[in-house]
């Protein structure tokens, strides 16, 4: 491919313009809107989203292994937190450039720490380094917790120990966080487009060959390691002076794990998405309030539905490939769209639900369906999946009865589990939890895989796929 | 610092450490096949505990049973169900991910543990720890002297079980066929399966050892110690225990052992010189030292090629 | 390959099926209507708070119950809407900004720690919508802002009123304390006990440290018992007291044991073994004590949900929340700013845990009950009226 100055110019300008226009349109136009509930979602979305596109630059593109990444995103937190109790009050600079010093401050801390971890990188490999991450990890969280000013304190140093630090004022806004995703991303992208950036990709790939090849793979690691960390302090110093109390529970080692689910659910190595899973994994976390009340037998007959569904559609599999050309694929991706229209009046007959809730439950069912049916197979092979997705969901409306009834005649379930209600909040975490076991299930190799958004990619969905097997492939 | 209490801390040092190595055993016999950190091994530990206690409240009669039945058919039923509890996650969360990435097998590992521990919530209620009958309480909270050094009675029950335990597993492991197809395995995956081995018997015989040897060590541990039982009871035991795994060279089996006695000393010491607050910090700062100089663990094989 | 299409296939059943729990129950019973007044209530049902948090909700849901019962204020019935922050700060923080903003609730109630309500707190202030906790005994969230109250006692009061105890009643001179350094809590109580212990001329010999999970003490027990105090301090949960109780028979350590609120769990006795009986601490009231008010409480929560509350936080979400609703009846309208008035002024409100009133300092200004840890249960021993401690 030949370079053309004004096409790459001309996107870099766009692209800049675009991001300038959603940043103020965010700010401007949607803030105003939203309330504190919805605004506060969209912020932390946002941060995390950066802090999985920061881990992506260690885990995804240099191929290390660091579960540890809460440590970075503490440090930075603390450091500006603190800094800005002790000093702001006294320096009169204006918030906005006092938010700015307070990310630089706060990758520099993370930066530091990042050159320290990513040491012992250059010589232990794989799992050795995880536990390395994960241990820095729980040092950094314990060492914050003894900092009380009291007896175990270092120097006397107060952070407010296990109780928290309050950080006053609350600067950052959604726009500020907006910017540090996007800050984010282009720095790991732009990074990826030089020369020195495939580097990190000859290191994840193979790192012997890559050092054969006269790649410097300790300063290759090492880069990665501080560009990561100093991304999760500056994400850090943004969460503290948004939250405007943190606590060494914020940083926990489930902090940790659920910003290397991001990477992972994300596709390891695809920025975008790292980015588009931490923000569908913190808005998750939220979404699963709306979750209604829930007889105990109705859950269990859910599940036995589910596993016959999961047994019969495995054996349904066979079949589908065997009629490559059209046949049953047809007769399937009627289901998909007939079946829509099926779903809605079994639940209405069924549930006697009003019809809200159907529409609701209606628009729910078709959005899963279309979203399954896009990432578990690409193109025109999705549409019998989402058949398959339907016939499920009917099937298991039109199972769930069934098995309930033949529950509740069990003389011991009925009576330890009779008028059990599992109330949403206690299913939440546990969904959560399940959701992660299946999306890895359903696609090993997270939602992106390698690949990354572009406009081509978009373009591609919607034409005839005749590249499939190269995809697949 | 009170260097006469030295002696007396680092008999307690070992006694902790024999917990950690019975747990990190399963850690590691799980990642010699997988190579995989099973992170849901410490909520099966939990699991244990509370079968522990069904036993011993709910399902048999403590009052009229003799206690010595009672503590065994704990021990049973508690290292049965685990095992069963550990089939059912090797065969349904980690099998079909058998050849994919290993960090997807990781952060199903993750979504596992939280399903143990937050969907156990829906079952398990707060528990008192399970407890036998009072006569036998009455020797579990008695201590030994020996040469002015108190050893906890029920925690040298544990050790001599563990003990026997762990003799018992490198039996196995050493002796019999299925030990040497998972030593095989553990070597070489792919080149064992092509010899002939069974891997995926292999992978489930070797998740059934793991987790009833966590449930032994749940179980134990609940009764000895008196913890109330919670959902999350395993999560720290679970950490430790897997810092210990890979401080011996994750892997090896006489290495977790050894590495659960470094980490259970060096805890104590840390309280001992007064930094109790530090505890699980010191024991990270050590691994991350050890590693620093021995790349894999102190008996792990030198690195592995890429 | 073949491998990820089977398994992706059978997944995406199960997935769907998920999707249809989801669906099929959005929206069920949001509902409500305009005619209620909406109050929140933001409690732990998920994680490690799990029981105390469980319990505080069942309260607040039966103090709605009998509140509405009676009639409700303005005439209108109360609608409580409970958001679980699943034991952790930030989503503390967000469970409040969705009944704040997005429920529209007239006043928040909870949490039951301290470390969840300050993030918590600060939403409420910075709304002016007034919080109640529950049972945030930490003795800086009220410093928050005029929003904000508690219906439990402080650490202020609970530390100085042990300390108190330990040295008029049970005699006790040289102390030794152990601390969950992993819980703000327990540091808190652990200060308080300390300053309030030596102001009455006692002598705290040894402070050793833990961090929650812990399941081992003995090494911590061996260096307390080097220093022959005469009485042993526990500023933790019962999770790790129990065991710790338990271990100082191994190590024999034989002095009495005391501790705070945190101690209160059914489970303790159990755990701790023998090791644990006689031993005292601190609490909000006790199932047993025979005022009509507990009576007529553990008697409608046990028809109501089948057991006794088995932890204090059952009566201080009652009293949280009697408190809240009594105040919107007595404000001249439901709105925000005219409940926080009406909260404040509350005087010699008669509940479950105590006669008490909001004090100046928008703390519950409440006696302390002493109970005794025996083989049947734990025991009233002494109520100490409120006196004032400055830390």
């Amino acid at each position: 491919m030949t370079f053309n100055p004004g096409k790459y110019w001309g996107t870099r300008l766009l692209s800049l313009l675009l991001v300038a226009g959603v940043v103020a349109g965010l700010q401007y136009g949607i803030l105003p809107m939203l309330d504190g509930y919805d605004s506060r979602l969209i912020v932390l979305s946002l941060l995390f989203a950066s802090l999985a596109v920061s881990l992506n630059m260690i885990n995804g593109i240099t191929g290390q292994f660091s579960i540890g990444h809460a440590a970075f995103y503490l440090i930075g937190a603390y450091t500006t937190g603190r800094l800005t109790m002790s000093l702001f009050p006294q320096m009169h600079i204006s918030p906005g450039i006092w938010l700015i010093m307070m990310c630089i401050v706060g990758a520099i801390a993370a930066g530091i720490a990042g050159f320290i971890v990513g040491l012992p990188s250059l010589r232990l490999r794989g799992d050795y380094l995880a536990i390395v991450t994960l241990g820095f990890g729980e040092i950094a969280r314990i060492v914050v917790q003894n900092q009380d000013g009291k007896a175990l304190s270092f120097w006397g140093l107060d952070l407010g120990g296990a109780f928290g630090l309050t950080v006053k004022p609350q600067l950052t806004q959604v726009a500020h966080a907006a910017l540090l995703l996007i800050f984010t991303i282009a720095v790991s992208r732009n990074l990826l487009k030089t020369a020195q950036g495939l580097s990190f990709l000859a290191v994840r790939e193979d790192e012997i060959a890559a050092e054969a090849t006269g790649v410097n793979t300790t300063v290759t690691k090492i880069t990665a390691f501080v560009i990561g960390a100093a991304l999760a302090g500056m994400t850090g110093a943004l969460f503290s002076h948004y939250e405007g109390f943190i606590s060494p529970t914020h940083f926990d080692m489930n902090a940790s794990f659920i910003i290397v689910a991001m990477v992972v659910i994300g596709g390891t190595g695809s920025i975008t998405g790292s980015a588009v899973a931490g923000i569908v994994l913190t808005l998750l976390q939220e979404a699963l309030r709306k979750v209604q009340s829930i007889a105990a037998i109705d859950l269990i007959a859910y599940i036995l539905g589910a596993i016959v569904i999961a047994v019969a559609v495995s054996q349904l599999k066979p079949m589908v490939r065997m009629h490559k050309s059209a046949g049953l694929k047809k007769t399937l991706a009627g289901f998909g769209l007939l079946g829509c229209v099926g779903a809605l009046a079994a639940v209405f007959f069924l549930a006697k639900m009003d019809m809200a809730t159907v529409i609701k439950a209606g628009i729910i069912t078709l959005l899963i369906g279309l979203v399954l049916a896009l990432t578990v197979q690409r193109g025109r092979k999705g549409l019998p999946a989402f058949g398959l997705v339907v016939l499920a969901i009917i099937a298991d409306i039109l199972l769930r009865p069934i098995f309930a009834v033949g529950l509740h005649a069990v003389p011991f379930i009925q009576k330890n589990l009779g008028t059990t209600e599992y109330s949403p909040s206690n299913l939440r975490m546990a969904i959560f939890a399940l959701a992660l076991v299946v999306v890895m299930l359903v696609k090993p190799q997270g939602m992106f895989g390698h690949h990354e958004f572009s406009w081509d990619w978009l373009k591609g969905l919607f034409k005839r796929p005749h590249r499939e097997e190269e995809i697949a492939a | 610092m009170n260097w006469d209490l030295l002696p007396q801390q680092l008999v307690i040092g070992i006694q902790l450490g024999a917990i950690y190595a019975l747990i990190a055993l399963g850690y590691t016999m799980v990642y010699g096949v997988l190579r995989l950190i099973n992170f849901a091994h410490g909520d099966v530990y939990m699991v244990g505990a509370y079968l522990a206690y069904y036993t011993s409240m709910q399902w048999f009669n403590r009052e009229s049973m003799n206690p010595y039945v009672l503590l065994i058919s704990m021990l049973v039923v508690a290292m049965v169900g685990c095992a069963l509890l550990g089939l059912l996650i090797e065969r349904f969360a980690y099998r079909p991910l058998r050849g994919a990435p290993r960090s997807s097998l990781l952060i199903t590992a993750i979504g596992v543990s939280l399903l143990l521990e937050h969907g156990g919530l829906l079952v398990f209620k707060t528990a008192p720890p399970p407890s036998i009958h009072e006569s036998v309480n009455v020797l579990a909270k008695n201590s030994l002297v020996v040469f002015g050094l108190r050893i906890d009675s029920a925690q040298l029950a544990v050790f001599v079980v563990t003990l026997i335990l762990m003799l018992l597993l490198w039996q196995f492991v050493t002796r019999t066929k299925t030990g040497r197809a998972m030593r095989a395995v553990s070597h070489d995956f792919d080149t064992a399966a092509l010899m002939g081995v069974d891997v995926n018997r292999i992978v489930a015989v070797t998740f059934v050892i793991g987790s009833s040897l966590a449930a032994a060590g749940g179980m134990m541990n609940a009764t000895a110690l008196g913890t109330p039982l919670t959902t999350f009871y395993g999560l720290i035991p679970g950490v430790k225990a897997f810092v210990a795994a890979v401080l011996g060279g994750i892997g090896n089996i006489p290495g977790a052992v050894v590495g659960g006695f470094i980490m259970g000393i060096c805890e104590v010491l840390v309280v001992w010189a007064g930094y109790g607050g530090y505890r699980d910090a010191v024991a990270f700062v050590i691994l991350i030292g050890i590693l620093m100089f021995k790349p894999s663990g102190l008996f792990g094989s030198a690195a592995e090629k890429v | 390959m073949n491998f990820t299409k089977q398994s992706s296939l059978a997944a995406a059943a199960s997935m769907a099926v998920l999707g249809a729990l989801a669906g099929c129950n959005g929206s069920g019973g949001s509902g409500g209507g305009a005619d209620k007044i909406k109050v929140g209530m933001i409690a732990s049902l998920n994680g490690e708070l799990k029981p105390w948090g469980e319990d505080s909700m069942r309260g607040a849901q039966l103090a709605v119950e009998e509140f509405n019962a009676a009639g409700g204020a303005h005439g209108q019935q109360i609608d409580l809407i409970v958001e679980d922050t699943a034991s952790k700060p930030e989503q503390g923080k967000s469970a409040t900004e969705k009944l704040v903003d997005q429920d529209k609730v007239v006043a928040v109630i909870g949490e039951v720690a301290s470390g969840i309500t300050q993030p918590s707190a600060q939403v409420c202030q910075q709304n002016q919508v007034p919080i109640m906790a529950v049972g945030a005994t930490r003795v800086d969230v009220t410093e928050i802002g005029d929003y904000v109250f508690r219906a439990c006692f402080t650490d202020n009061f609970q530390g100085a009123a042990m300390a108190r105890f330990a040295y008029d009643d049970l005699h006790l001179r040289k102390v030794a304390m152990m601390t969950d350094k992993s819980q703000p809590y327990s540091t808190g109580l652990s200060d308080i006990f300390r300053k309030a212990f030596t102001s009455f001329g006692g002598q705290i010999v040894d402070e050793e440290f833990y961090e929650k999970g812990t399941i081992d003490f003995k090494a911590q027990l061996t260096n307390i018992k080097a220093k022959n105090p005469d009485g042993l301090f526990c500023s933790g949960y019962f999770n790790e007291v129990g065991p710790i109780a338990r271990q100082t028979e191994v190590v024999g350590l034989k002095v009495p044991m005391i501790g705070g609120d945190g101690w209160d769990s059914k489970e303790l006795i159990q755990s701790g073994g023998t090791g644990i009986l006689g031993s005292f601490y601190s609490n909000h009231y006790s199932n047993l004590e025979d005022r009509p008010e507990v009576k007529k409480f553990v008697d409608a929560f046990t028809k109501k949900f089948g057991s006794a509350p088995a932890t204090a936080m059952g009566a201080l979400g009652y009293d949280a929340t009697m408190i809240v609703l009594n105040a919107i009846k007595n404000a001249p309208s439901a709105d925000r700013t005219a409940v926080k008035d009406a909260i404040a002024a509350t005087k010699d409100y008669k509940g479950v845990t105590g006669t008490f009133g909001m004090g100046p300092d928008r703390n519950a200004e409440k006696p302390i009950l002493v109970l005794k840890v025996t083989k049947d249960g734990f025991v009233p021993e002494k109520q100490i009226p409120f006196f004032k401690f400055e830390g």
